[in-house]
């Protein structure tokens, strides 16, 4: 299962509650640019969830 | 008259029946011992264990036969001692795979790995029994009959031990890879949600999709096996280049099932895009003994027919 590990947002309002930092841009064109900086630093892929909202998702598999 | 001759007159039946027996036994295994690049072992020291084991098989195979001869019935103990030591084969493939395979771009798979470890293993039980088989007819019969038995044997172990492919159960065709807003498609199997624009763009000019249609009822369990899917992933990943690197986990190939249909879409970043190295990596592809099942043969009732 993958764990959401950050959120990256332009509409702060509609992001609630969780476990994970929320990283607020200011327009989409920030918005992807910090998603793809995450990606590269969490080694995670990023996910574009509805029109405004970037997931990074942790899917390494539960080690043997 | 020449040494030659001299030499097999002058040496007992056994020892003719011991020579050849294990000689018999070797050279299946040499054959057998075809190192790709997606087969382990692909290194010299590799080769020379299964080597030494197929020689240790085919004269344990071959001393049966006279021992039985000589009325020495625990020679056949020796057998069984054999047999725990081609398990120890197993055993060492297995965990020799899997050490690596952790370090894989892309891994082989659990399922994969089981599978190429019980070949291994079964392998030596097939040059023992060819090794046993031309004793007994040298044995029994004599040094041409001997031969013969080992001329017809050996094309019989390849035949053997030819799995079934890939190509066997599905219909394989290429499909194109588009983008729907953050989604990824072959054809008009889902993917994968793929959030930035730019790993959009690296998987549309690197990406190669392929659909694979099950042939049957029985073919579409097998394809829907998680392992054969990886397995299917790894090969193709091994053949065709991979376009990835640690940490991209977007950019990882996968292998989506269309649930409606049972087909399988398979997308792969590759290096290599000629469209026939593609198809004949993926028909190739070997059949897990752990993914293929027979459900339909199971439920038929009476006389009723598979599709």
């Amino acid at each position: 299962m993958g764990r959401i590990v950050a959120v990256v947002t332009v509409r702060r309002e509609e992001v609630a509650g969780g476990g994970g930092p929320v990283f607020v841009a200011v327009s989409p064109e920030e918005a992807e640019r910090l998603a793809l900086e995450l990606e590269k630093v969490l080694d995670c892929a990023a996910s574009r969830v509805g029109a405004h909202h970037f997931v990074l998702i942790d899917r390494t598999p539960p080690a043997r | 008259m020449n040494d030659w001759e001299g030499f097999w007159q002058a040496a007992d039946q056994d020892v003719i029946a011991v020579v050849l027996g294990t000689a018999v036994g070797v050279i299946p295994r040499v054959l057998l011992l075809r190192s790709d690049y997606r087969q382990y072992p692909a290194y010299p020291h590799g080769r020379l264990i299964h080597l030494s084991l197929g020689l240790i098989a085919g004269a344990l195979g071959a001393l049966a036969v006279p021992a039985l001869m000589a009325e020495e019935y625990t020679a056949i103990t020796f057998l069984s001692l054999a047999a725990q030591q081609f398990r120890e084969v197993r055993n060492m493939e297995r965990n020799t795979l899997r050490a690596i395979d952790g370090q894989e771009l892309v891994p082989r798979g659990d399922s994969y790995i089981e599978g190429i470890a019980v070949v291994f293993e079964g392998r030596n039980y097939v040059v023992m029994l060819a090794s046993f088989f031309v004793s007994l007819l040298s044995v029994w019969l004599g040094l041409w009959a001997g031969l013969a038995a080992g001329a017809t044997i050996l094309p019989a172990t390849r035949l053997l031990m030819r799995g079934r492919k890939v190509a066997d159960i599905a219909d394989i065709s290429f499909a194109p890879v588009r983008m729907d807003e953050a989604g990824v498609y072959v054809g008009d199997i889902y993917m994968m949600n793929v959030g930035l624009e730019a790993d959009r763009e690296l998987i549309g000019r690197a990406g190669i999709g392929l659909v694979l249609s099950p042939k049957n009822d029985d073919a579409r369990v097998t394809l829907a096996h998680a392992g054969q899917r990886q397995a299917i992933l790894y090969d193709l990943s091994a053949r065709l280049g991979v376009y990835r690197d640690e940490g991209e986990p977007a950019l990882g190939p996968m292998a989506k099932l269309e649930l409606g249909t049972g087909r399988v879409g398979v997308l792969a970043l590759a290096r290599e895009h000629d469209r026939d190295k593609v198809l004949d990596a993926v028909r190739n592809v070997p059949l897990l003994e752990a993914a293929v099942r027979h459900p339909v043969r199971a439920n038929r009732k009476g006389k009723e027919r598979s599709d």
